[in-house]
């Protein structure tokens, strides 16, 4: 079996995937965040939070736009630490998996959580849940496949 | 003089480690005290009265909160030499919680209702200075790695 490494032809071409993998997963941050934006309008938020005590609705919007600024860092820290992401420094990869186990969770969320049935009706909400269980799928991979690769490497 | 003001300055950071580690218990304290607010704050009679996918949405949120705050926790036990060394990667983890932090302490004493805090005093100060020392912390770890 040929080890996965910067040295072999097969793992310089898995560095090339994953540093492209990389990119894209910063990018993605910020689609994930076209979606987020949209959800409070798309679900009326508006008229039902104001069911809630007022204590707990401040509560939603404060957990909310933190859970958006985790995302914004996500990408930002991505796009900024790319180098240190492949190089496979400790740190970064500490933060990688965090970043994957976070996906990986919302993924799993979406998947036992969430009833389809709750979500509003129509084609273009379809088609948004196909897309984004999409980009989570390709994030939680991205980074997951770093820590797995880095792991194989220097252990190999 | 050159040689002297970095030893100078890789003795502050490595001063700042213990810091580091005590931030990482103050994180793991407030993601424990969030284990107590939905009994406090009344979860499950106020979600009841709204559509079943907000419901949803507020409890993945709040599970997410705490699940961060552990993230961050295990960043400081494990990563306070990296987070105080004024690399990039450090100050850019560093720089990030403090821009975490920082909004927070207004959102606590701003946009909460007054009465919550003047109900809760002791929390509320409890709070606040907790995550006034993170502010301090990463703001320190990140500038020093910066000049």
């Amino acid at each position: 079996m040929t080890p996965l490494g910067g040295s072999t032809a097969a793992g310089f071409e898995i560095e090339q995937l994953l540093s492209l993998a990389l990119w894209l997963a910063g990018i993605g941050h910020f689609c994930v965040l076209g979606a987020s934006f949209q959800v409070p309008a798309r679900l009326g938020w508006k008229y039902d939070l104001l069911k809630l005590a007022p204590f707990n609705r401040k509560l939603m919007w404060t957990y909310s736009g933190f859970t958006l600024f985790t995302i914004i860092a996500f990408g930002l820290l991505t796009l900024t630490l790319h180098g240190e992401l492949l190089r496979g420094e400790p740190a970064a990869l500490g933060l990688a998996a965090f970043i994957g186990v976070f996906w990986s969770l919302r993924l799993l969320v979406d998947f036992f959580y969430f009833t389809h049935e709750d979500w509003p009706a129509g084609r273009g909400m379809v088609l948004g849940h196909v897309l984004l269980s999409t980009l989570f799928v390709s994030l939680a991979a991205t980074y997951l496949g770093l820590v797995v690769w880095h792991s194989a490497t220097s252990s190999g | 003089m050159i040689e002297s003001y970095e030893g100078q300055k890789e003795d502050v950071m490595n001063n700042l480690i213990p810091y580091i580690w005590i931030a990482g218990g103050v994180q793991l304290a407030i993601a424990s005290a969030n284990v107590i607010l939905p009994r406090k704050l009344r979860y499950g009679a106020n979600l009841v009265k709204v559509d079943p996918i907000i419901r949803q949405v507020f409890i993945v949120h709040s599970v997410y909160i705490v699940f961060v705050l552990l993230a961050f926790a295990a960043i400081c036990f494990l990563f306070a030499p990296e987070l105080a060394g004024g690399s990039t990667l450090g100050v850019f983890i560093s720089a990030w919680l403090a821009l975490f932090w920082a909004p927070r302490l207004l959102v606590q004493w701003i946009y909460y209702d007054p009465n919550v805090r003047r109900q809760n005093q002791a929390g509320n100060w409890g709070f606040s200075l907790a995550i006034l020392y993170l502010i301090v912390v990463f703001t320190v770890a990140a500038l020093g790695g910066l000049r």
